[in-house]
């Protein structure tokens, strides 16, 4: 792990062995919105392969992916956001991670011990674990760099339990910047993955923006009424889109689909924009839509480079669900 | 208990929501998104220093209100968040209320009567307040009923009595003595306080004023009458320039006027208390001290002006030049960011630093401007020190400048709304650009597009030895998506194109202009450097020690008033 340089071998940061034995644990994907504080861990992450940052445009949406791909993959993302209001914005996906038991890791860049007793005169200070006590399953803290991998194993641990959940693991920020030789990290038991929690051997992954959203005669019309269908564990329009992101990212096979409204996908492009980055396929398509609105999603759609499906009320049930089964690796949104 | 007085006239206080449940109640504004409604209320809050509420129902509501108010506690805005959840929710919420206003109550069966006392007192000291209600009815009847008694008259604290200044001796001895002194005017003072006494006070002392980043965002109309009063005889410091860092680093006493003296309000000068000046703070509560030596509790207008009078009967001590030497180096720093943009405004080419001094001086005197924490706050900053400036100063949050406009254009509806808005931080409260377009709102977003997190790219290039990982952001059509919610847009590439832009943001209009601004990447903001040294306050001093402190002054090299701001701050790092 320690990097050679032109003066020779350096120790590796508190980033890099975080980023070590994440990788170790099988993590794949960091999702982080920047900071000070968290930039050792994207360099971390920028030269260890295996590992993929995936840099959202919020953090709430971030983290909902999270959840999405956590019930999908068995194995949670890592959600890196930068301290105080970077991890305050990730409430409403904490609960709702809790609310569906779906693995996820948060690992946040704290402030260091000695400005904690006065943290609101602190930058940026919020009392993350404070804030998150009615949200999070477990929290962590790691104040001492000798400690660091124990605290990412009992953490990571924690998450894929019985139940599985959200767990926080702050971290004392200085640690991912400090490099120390003397270290002797806690030997590595390599954590088992959970079976996926959603969509097991189905021939298709269907997400709901929210059960209000999605009525029968939508999922009918849409030929999905068969399928079995998930949504974020807190049950509210806004989260929906990120949700099925994240099950798309978090399942390798089968096609994803989700299914949601006008309002709620405008509420979200910027999930669609980020897909693209993260090199999934996004089909649009309105359905029972008048044409204003259809109008509208086609304008959606060439904005943020999701492609038109044409499909309308005068398609049947059969061929939109065969058409969204033809998207094998992409994310199809029907839009209600 | 301190008491009130309810006798002022009768104030308008917004309320805002995105509760489908509470949509449609008499006078409440409805938001998209719980958390931009809480942001909403912070920026109304933050214009008039008058009360506002966020009204919040169901878990997912409550705890996106709870982030936003995060912002709103962070720079003690008076903002009351009133929600609540089904009762299996409740311990999901509990913390995060607790954690993000000041003051947290949990109100029982009755509803809002039995702590609305208790909302109001904290109300008056500036706190944040949480209020969890036992259902939605209790809700809206608590809107109803707080609504009419905070209109009823701005709560205003009434401040303790100030002791005879003689009756202070350690604090006037220290003040008298002061050769180099500075005061510093928070948003405490500058929101409520008699600003011409202060002024005053400064003139007379030939102290310098540092203005912190919350203060700037103080009243609009009182920046104006602050402004004037302190005339060109009083240098007036926008907070993270390079004479503010100068003023601060080298006096010999602070006189900290309304200030929580968070590190917010010292930027960059934090690390290991490097600021070992003594600092005199005079506030209406003891806490938070921050780096103060010593608190008086007293209302900052009325200790300025019983301080002017001692010093009048005593003499100054001040060296003579003193407050001078900062007139010049605030008309040095004009110069600087102003020949940043000269330079670029003579090769046509559109970068952040023209962009934003077109903006500013097209815009009418009563302009409000909006910002947020990323490089598009920072060149706010630089350039629109002069004018009402609301920015998030304690948690520096980016993406709430839409939402806050909102907020604002109810509360100041007279006033042009303004916001620069960077284009990482667009997606985070987009979708309120739709309301403001259905109710036909006049509100101009600048939209600084240079496909870069600009402000990471700053601590790339001082601390990660220029690599740029992460930072680069896709192309957007952020004005297309704005006509998709509903307003008018149009995208810019070069002086010109600008200037027209300008021209029809300057019309009267009835619908949201959006303004893509497609900068050049590359420029550096001004005032960020501050701003980034306060984020790695603690590892500081390892990393200049580690990288010397000639790589990173080197690593600013093309950027010329960045390595001016670096040089002073490492200057005073040294002292």
């Amino acid at each position: 792990m320690s990097r050679e340089t032109l003066f020779g071998r350096i120790a590796p940061n508190g980033a890099e062995r975080t980023v070590a034995r994440l990788k170790a644990h099988g993590v794949s994907l960091v999702i982080s919105i920047p900071g000070s504080q968290v930039l050792p861990l994207w360099d971390a992450v920028d030269r260890t392969e295996g590992v993929r940052l995936l840099v959202p445009r919020s953090e709430r949406s971030g983290a909902v992916i999270a959840e999405g791909y956590g019930l999908a993959k068995g194995v949670p993302a890592v959600v890196a956001n930068t301290l105080g209001p970077g991890v305050a914005n990730e409430a409403v996906a904490v609960a709702s991670a809790r609310l569906s038991e779906a693995p996820v890791l948060y690992l946040a860049p704290n402030q260091p011990p000695n400005k904690r007793p006065r943290i609101e005169e602190v930058f940026q200070g919020l009392d993350h674990a404070a804030f998150m006590e009615g949200s999070a399953m477990e929290q962590f803290a790691c104040d001492d760099s000798q400690g660091l991998e124990a605290s990412i194993d009992a953490a990571l641990a924690a998450s894929l339990g019985e139940p599985s959940g959200p767990v926080r693991l702050d971290v004392s920020f200085p640690i991912f910047f400090s490099r120390s030789a003397r270290r002797s990290a806690a030997p590595l038991r390599r954590l088992p993955a959970r079976p996926p929690q959603v969509g097991k051997g189905a021939e298709l992954l269907l997400g709901l923006e929210s059960s209000a959203v999605a009525d029968g005669h939508l999922l009918n019309a849409a030929g999905l009424a068969g399928d079995a269908a998930v949504h974020p564990g807190v049950d509210t329009p806004g989260l929906g889109l990120s949700f099925a992101l994240g099950l798309r990212l978090g399942r390798t096979r089968a096609p994803v689909a989700i299914v949601t409204d006008e309002e709620s996908l405008l509420g979200q492009l910027e999930v669609l924009i980020l897909a693209q980055q993260a090199g999934v396929k996004v089909s649009l398509a309105g359905l029972g839509v008048g044409p204003d609105a259809s109008q509208r999603l086609r304008r959606i759609a060439d904005q943020t480079g999701a492609a038109w499906l044409p499909i309308d009320s005068d398609t049947s049930p059969a061929d939109v669900r065969g058409a969204i089964l033809e998207r094998q690796k992409g994310l199809t949104v029907i839009v209600g | 208990m301190p008491p009130f007085s309810d006798t002022q006239d009768r104030i308008a206080v917004p309320a805002f929501t995105a509760s489908k449940s509470l949509a449609g109640l008499a006078g409440l504004v409805n938001l998209r998104d719980a958390q931009a409604a809480a942001h909403a209320a912070d920026g109304a809050a933050r214009v008039t220093g008058n009360p506002a509420i966020v009204v919040s129902w169901g878990l997912a509501d409550v705890l996106r209100t709870a982030s936003g108010l995060v912002t709103a506690s962070g720079d003690r805005q008076p903002v009351v968040a009133l929600v609540a959840v089904e009762p299996a929710d409740r311990a999901h919420v509990v913390g995060a209320l607790e954690t993000s206003s000041r003051t947290f109550l949990d109100a029982g069966s009755n509803g809002l009567a039995d702590v609305a006392d208790e909302c109001i007192e904290a109300l008056a000291l500036r706190a944040p307040v949480a209020v969890l209600l036992p259902d939605v009815e209790s809700l809206k009847v608590g809107l109803s009923a707080l609504s009419e008694r905070l209109a009823a008259g701005r709560p205003t604290f009434e401040s303790p009595k100030l002791e005879a200044i003689e009756d202070l001796p350690e604090v006037l001895g220290e003040l008298r003595e002061a050769r180099k002194p500075l005061v510093l005017v928070g948003h405490g003072a500058a929101s409520s306080s008699d600003l011409e006494a202060i002024a005053s006070l400064a003139r007379l002392w030939e102290a310098p004023i540092c203005v912190t980043f919350g203060a700037s965002g103080m009243a609009p109309d009182r920046l104006e009458a602050f402004v004037a009063a302190c005339a060109d005889d009083v240098p007036v410091l926008a907070a993270g320039t390079v004479p503010w860092t100068e003023a601060l680093a080298r006096a010999d006493v602070i006189l900290a006027l309304g200030s929580g003296l968070s590190e917010a309000d010292w930027f960059g000068l934090t690390d290991a208390r490097v600021v070992r000046t003594p600092v005199i703070r005079v506030a209406l509560s003891p806490e938070p001290e921050g780096v103060a030596d010593r608190t008086v509790i007293a209302e900052a207008g009325e200790f300025a002006e019983a301080l002017r009078k001692e010093l009048e009967r005593g003499g100054v001590m001040t060296v003579s030049g003193w407050h001078a030497k900062f007139t010049e180096a605030r008309a040095r720093w004009t110069e600087l960011v102003d020949s940043e943009a000269e330079k670029d405004a003579q090769r046509d080419r559109l970068t952040a630093p023209l962009a934003m001094r077109e903006i500013v001086s097209a815009a009418t005197a009563n302009t409000v401007f909006v910002g947020e924490g990323g490089a598009s706050g920072m060149w706010l900053a630089s350039y629109g020190w002069r004018r009402p400036v609301v920015i998030p100063a304690q948690h520096a949050s980016i993406g709430a400048s839409i939402a806050m406009s909102v907020g604002i254009r109810e509360a100041a509806p007279d006033r042009p709304v303004w916001a620069i808005v960077g284009d990482g931080a667009f997606f985070y409260c987009d979708r309120e650009l739709a309301g403001l377009a259905e109710r036909g709102q006049a509100f101009t977003a600048f939209v600084f597009a240079d496909r870069s997190w600009n402000a990471i790219r700053l601590v790339q290039t001082l601390f990660f030895k220029r690599r740029t990982v992460g930072t680069d952001l896709p192309s957007v059509d952020y004005a297309q998506i704005a006509e998709i919610h509903g307003c008018d847009a149009v995208e810019v590439r070069t002086p010109g194109g600008l200037a027209q832009a300008l021209a029809m943001a300057q019309e009267q209009r009835e619908r949201p202009l959006v303004v893509q601004v497609n900068l050049e990447k590359g420029s550096i903001p001004f005032v960020g450097a501050n701003l980034i040294l306060a984020e790695l306050d603690g590892v500081l001093t390892k990393l200049l020690g580690a990288m010397g402190t000639s790589t990173l002054v080197a690593a600013t090299r093309d950027f010329p008033a960045l390595r001016s701001n670096v040089r002073v701050i490492l200057g005073a790092l040294r002292k």
